[in-house]
């Protein structure tokens, strides 16, 4: 795939983003992964939300990163159809990486698996350092590469357990005798 | 002294228990030897999560110290404490009871039969769930490796290993799930987790915030408050999970989470007891000469660990929470004391966001917040403990009160990502801000200060002066028992 160098985009974050004509242009339909909600004009959206404009102030795309507990960093990406194979995706790609990098995370997540050129997207994304297969996760280490390191040494020595000769048995008991206590009954 | 009186109090159970197979080389409850496919390919890990456990777990060495290791769960947690050497220490797969009944309480599958295997649709999101869990329980024994050279006392000193080795089993109830539910894909993922490393620049942790190294003890405390609390409401939403033996394995880990709540709550209120204490009979601000910390130093390091555990929860609104729990992945917390639908495709909330300078509110559906929902149960729970740390000012005859800062203060992640919010939730510019965060968060001096106080006690019984000692010992052992035997004596 050849590309024309990327165009100076203006990347904007949306403080209360919602769905709108622009996002209708360029995304088309429902925003992906929308469960079971649907959004119309003026609905606000959830997760982080960017635009990517020409000079002139034209959207021509989204970029989209939604964020679960731990680190779990999925993105979305779109460029608006009439403008695809000018660079324009890699700049928004960029863009999304160091945000995510910003809001102190190091890996990114997509899910390509309904999209009607999966093929081709997945090309497009391992070119750009995700791994992972085309029906499921693809991840990348934001801002570098995955470096494999492997070492392993023997086992220790096992030793049986006698649980009914046990003399040291301590039940649920509390929290602050070492025990183990039901989340429900938790004091601290 | 007789093994009795070494190994402490015996309760007798309460519950019904299914016992843990100790003669297997990986203890367990769930009847790996039957399976020996999977129990192969456990073993082929376990000599990869020693070799991780000893060049990357804490750094202090010891003869042996005196762990709890769970022998029995069910309905109750039972445990067995004694003298271990810690990388002899018995790192197992225990889920808890299974409940034949079990029904999947909420989301679009609500009222079917809880999943005993993995859908096909739902693969891949259960993985990255069991991956990310999977990926903090490490990463705090390898931010905390240093701790132990610094202990404030051997009572602390254990309780810190104690964290440590059950953060450890925690990796290995993530890593039986990979293994026995997600084929050659799961087995690569458990590889991975002992190949990111907290800080290895090439393949780190998945949080930047789990990459910093641990480097005093009140940032321990507060890690283990704040951090740890944070990981315990996660594991509260999986243990509502559709998919019954990742409920199962989180329902176990939230009773081991109990004592390392203990820890942080109590390390903290002792921190502020002794500080307190200084306070009093100086009848002025405790400082650093004095021996102690002073209490602005604590409010520093609270509002700072509060923040970064907030951003654990990533953005108020998120379209990956909502699918994960429509799917039945992932419940809310306390799911079944909840009085609605347990569907949420109509329900709304409000939720804080800045724009012009301004804290505003605006109406969400409530399936699009289940981040913001579970962050609410946090800091409500984030609460109960500062009230606690209080009690000390107060029967001290003190004014001064801790607080959890604004919800918006010091954040990266969500709404509040970029906005300048002070402590007490005023959204200032740029400038000002700069001008004050010195005031509300460690500066590079604190936290020196906080190091050099922490010379390490390890006379039996003996506390260092900043911290004061705990009511009562664990397992009904005195305060002044030999929790840990360093290695040195090992040697005499
Ligand atoms: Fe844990
Ligand atoms: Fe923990």
């Amino acid at each position: 795939m050849v590309e024309r160098a990327a165009p100076q985009l203006v990347w904007t974050r949306e403080e209360n983003p919602v769905w709108n004509a622009d996002k209708q242009r360029v995304i088309g339909g429902a925003p992906e992964g929308t469960f079971t909600l649907s959004f119309a004009d003026g609905d606000a959206l959830p997760g982080d939300w960017w635009a990517a404009r020409t000079s002139d102030g034209t959207v021509v795309g989204f970029g989209r990163i939604d964020l679960t507990w731990g680190g779990d960093a999925e993105i979305l990406l779109a460029v608006d159809p009439e403008r695809q194979g000018e660079g324009i995706g890699s700049s928004i790609l960029q863009h999304l990486e160091d945000e995510v990098v910003s809001q102190g995370v190091n890996y990114v997540h997509n899910r390509i698996s309904d999209h009607p050129r999966r093929d081709f997207v997945h090309d497009w994304l391992v070119v750009r350092g995700f791994r992972g297969p085309v029906d499921s996760d693809l991840r990348k280490r934001v801002g570098s590469n995955w470096a494999a390191r492997a070492d392993s040494k023997p086992a220790h020595a096992e030793e049986p357990y006698d649980v009914d000769s046990d003399p040291g048995g301590q039940g649920p008991g509390r929290e602050d005798k070492g025990g183990y206590v039901n989340v429900d009954q938790h004091n601290y | 002294m007789t093994v009795t009186e070494r190994t402490g109090a015996a309760p007798r159970p309460t519950g019904p228990l299914s016992k843990i197979d100790y003669s297997e080389r990986i203890p367990n409850n769930v009847n790996l030897a039957a399976d020996r496919r999977l129990q192969r390919a456990l073993e082929s890990w376990q000599p990869q999560f020693i070799d991780w456990w000893k060049t990357l777990g804490p750094s202090l060495p010891t003869k042996d110290v005196y762990l709890r290791t769970a022998v029995a769960v069910g309905r109750d947690g039972w445990a067995h404490f004694e003298h271990v050497p810690m990388e002899e220490y018995r790192w197992g797969i225990f889920l808890a009871e299974q409940d034949p009944d079990r029904t999947v309480q909420f989301g679009k599958h609500k009222g079917k039969e809880a999943w005993q295997e993995v859908p096909g649709e739902h693969r891949a999101d259960l993985m990255r769930l069991i991956v990310v869990q999977g990926d903090t329980e490490p990463a705090s024994v390898e931010q905390q490796r240093v701790l132990g050279n610094t202990a404030p006392s051997i009572y602390d000193l254990r309780n810190l290993f104690q964290v440590n080795v059950e953060e450890g089993r925690h990796l290995w109830a993530m890593v039986y799930l990979l293994h026995a539910y997600f084929g050659r894909e799961g087995r690569e993922e458990a590889e991975q987790l002992l190949k990111r490393n907290s800080g290895d620049l090439d393949s780190p942790r998945i949080l930047g915030a789990f990459n910093e190294e641990t480097t005093d003890w009140l940032q321990f405390f507060m890690f283990t408050y704040f951090t740890d609390r944070d990981g315990k409401f996660q594991l509260g939403t999986l243990k509502e999970s559709a998919f019954d033996p990742l409920a199962r394995t989180c329902e176990f880990m939230l009773k081991e989470e109990a004592h390392h709540m203990f820890v942080g709550t109590t390390g903290v209120q002792r921190t502020v007891e002794r500080t307190a204490e200084v306070m009093k009979e100086a009848g002025r601000p405790a400082t650093f000469e004095d021996g102690v910390i002073p209490l602005d130093v604590i409010q520093k390091y609270l509002n700072f660990q509060f923040s970064v555990s907030m951003d654990l929860f990533g953005s108020e609104q998120s379209t990956n929470a909502g699918n994960y729990y429509t799917s039945g992945l992932k419940g809310r917390w306390q799911e079944t004391r909840r009085k609605d639908d347990h569907v949420l495709l109509e329900g709304s909330r409000s939720m804080n966001y800045v724009e012009d300078g301004q804290i505003k509110q605006k109406i969400v559906p409530m399936l699009s917040a289940l981040n913001l929902d579970l962050r609410d149960e946090y800091v409500a729970d984030c609460a109960n403990g500062v009230a606690r740390w209080n009690q000390e000012l107060e029967e001290a005859g003190l004014n001064d009160r801790l607080f959890l800062p604004h919800e918006g203060f010091n954040r990266k992640v969500g709404g509040y990502a970029g906005h300048f919010v002070s402590p007490a939730g005023e959204v200032l510019d740029e400038a000002a801000y700069d001008g004050l965060v010195s005031q509300w968060l460690p500066t590079s001096e604190d936290r020196e200060a906080v190091a050099a106080l922490m010379i390490p006690e390890y006379e039996y019984g003996k506390f260092a002066r900043w911290i004061a000692p705990p009511k009562s010992g664990i397992n009904d052992q005195p305060v002044e028992f030999d929790y840990v035997h360093l290695a040195e004596e090992g040697v005499a």
